[in-house]
């Protein structure tokens, strides 16, 4: 079976205004380069669906083994008034996880 | 010399017991509870529209009925901003529960992060450019004030300090300051400073919560986490740690994943206190929940400060109903089509939500034949157009799809906060002494 991200990483979701933060951690620091290439920009857009507007930043922090995303959601997707059950967001990161690793 | 500060609550929901066991075991210099959100500052600034002495913590009596008993043995001072939109209610109010508990204690309160009369209604939003006032009717401005803030309540001495909106890693980098005797122009020490508070914040998030991914990633004893503590030293190194004998765990995987929690630029943290930089901090598993933090930047402190603003958002109405079996996709589209008619000249979008549902069957493991949640949210000007979606939501057990049930709605006010800025000189610190029945200012 191939393996994915959720082999090597672990991921938290948090939320800041319309922005979501998305965490991606290895749990084995030696992982950082599979997890570099594997989790690129545009493949956390299409994992992530409808609900993120864009992927505003990637951060490759290789001191921490860690891709950070930073993603917008839609103005008024906002923990006080977004229409989603989830209101904060904090599901969407768990998403990745089913990235393919290369 | 080490300052031993430890995290009981990491936002308004948060679990009582943990923070009792601090207290009562952990030696503590201080205890921080941190109880404040976006969301909450929204729903106390509500409350307090409705009744002047309200506004603080809705918890706030049945978590210091339980602390103030412990808190009478040891010597651990308490910094909370359970005071939300209203601190010197909420100071007043700790010293009534304290005299019922014949325990003598003074409380200090502090305010003054409320804007509202400083704030230019024209000003553009950060989030959208939208002028504030466009939003919809403003009702509140809280600036997250610094440790420049906090320094000044704790310097009464108090053992209690409440307060209302404070930057979340202030609450823990003002005592380590006073303690540790940090030059506040040190920018680094100001980052290390509020690298530990941002790691204990959220309370057990750092210590082994929100991070179980059974069977793949497992944590000990969940059931009863410890909250988090730690160790920090007069050069900013920090041991991040819990209580022997607690569940839960501190390793390099769980510090990394808080360090980086809500964290939307990794090289430029900005605090009221400092622009911190967690890119390559150093973090180090000694094994044993203990796991040393060092070597975060910084750059220093902005000269303008975050105001959350609150605007009348209108009424959030939910409704949702399960249908079960064969067919239920459909019924669940239909039911959907059905709200969309019937609420057509209601002139606003609805929001609709259909989740495949499966129930497990937690002893044997085995599933249900697959239905489906349908739900329904829209946001509406006022509360009866709210209550008619609901109704509508609601009128589906007899009017809508074959075999809808579980039917749940609800309507609520909803305030919406947008950001702005204000510079810091603007904003005065107000603190108050609550002893007694005495207060002075």
């Amino acid at each position: 079976m191939s393996r994915t991200l959720h082999d090597i990483a672990h991921i938290r979701t948090g939320d800041k205004g319309p922005l979501t933060t998305i965490s991606v951690t290895c749990y084995e620091a030696t992982d950082f380069p599979l997890l570099a290439a594997g989790l690129t920009t545009e493949l956390a857009a299409r994992f992530l669906g409808e609900r993120i507007v864009a992927v505003e930043s990637r951060y490759e922090l290789p001191e921490l083994a860690t891709v950070h995303l930073v993603c917008r959601r839609e103005a008024t997707d906002t923990v006080n008034t977004s229409l989603y059950l989830d209101r904060h967001g904090k599901t969407l990161g768990s998403t990745l996880y089913e990235i393919p690793l290369v | 010399m080490v300052v031993r500060i430890g995290c009981g609550a990491g936002f308004a929901g948060d679990r009582l017991s943990p923070a009792l066991d601090l207290l009562t075991r952990g030696r503590l210099d201080f205890l921080v509870l941190e109880c404040l959100a976006e969301r909450t500052i929204a729903e106390a600034q509500l409350r307090r529209l409705g009744d002047s002495n309200a506004g603080y913590d809705p918890l706030l009596d049945k978590r210091l009925r339980q602390m103030l008993p412990v808190m009478a043995t040891v010597e651990t001072r308490l910094i909370t901003n359970m005071g939300a939109a209203n601190p010197e209610s909420a100071a007043k109010r700790i010293v009534e529960i304290a005299g019922e508990l014949d325990i003598p204690i003074q409380v200090a309160a502090l305010g003054g992060d409320d804007v509202l009369d400083l704030i230019d209604p024209a000003t553009p939003a950060l989030e959208d450019g939208i002028a504030l006032e466009r939003h919809g009717e403003i009702i509140s401005a809280n600036a997250y004030v610094g440790i420049d803030h906090l320094r000044r309540a704790l310097s009464t001495g108090a053992r209690i300090v409440v307060t209302g909106r404070v930057a979340d890693p202030s609450l823990f980098l003002a005592p380590l300051a006073d303690v540790l005797e940090w030059d506040t122009d040190d920018a680094n020490l100001m980052a290390s400073g509020t690298l530990v508070g941002h790691l204990l914040e959220c309370g057990p998030q750092v210590s082994g919560g929100y991070f179980a991914d059974p069977p793949h990633s497992g944590v000990p004893d969940l059931a009863n986490v410890g909250y988090p503590l730690a160790e920090v030293a007069a050069d900013g190194s920090a041991v991040i740690t819990k209580l022997d004998g607690t569940g839960g765990m501190v390793t390099r995987n769980t510090v990394i994943e808080q360090l980086l929690y809500e964290i939307t630029n990794p090289h430029a943290y900005v605090t009221p206190d400092v622009v911190a930089d967690f890119s390559a901090v150093d973090v180090v598993d000694y094994g044993g929940d203990r796991v040393r933090v060092g070597g975060a930047g910084g750059s220093n402190r902005p000269e303008q400060l975050k105001v959350s603003v609150g605007y009348r958002a209108g009424f959030t109405v939910e409704g949702e109903i399960s249908f079960a079996g064969r067919g239920a996709t459909q019924r669940g589209r239909l039911a959907c089509d059905l709200i969309e008619q019937r609420l057509a000249n209601t002139g606003e979008g609805l929001h609709f939500e259909v989740t495949e549902v499966r129930e497990l069957d937690l002893d044997t493991g085995s599933w249900s034949t697959p239905g489906c949640r349908v739900r329904v949210a829209g946001r509406v000007g006022d509360r009866a157009a709210a209550e008619q979606v609901a109704e509508e939501v609601t009128a589906l057990y007899t009017s809508g799809p074959a075999g809808g049930g579980g039917v749940r709605t609800r309507v609520e006010e909803t305030i919406g906060i947008v950001s702005t800025l204000i510079p810091r000189d603007a904003i005065k610190p107000r603190v108050s002494i609550v002893a007694g029945d005495e207060v002075s200012v």
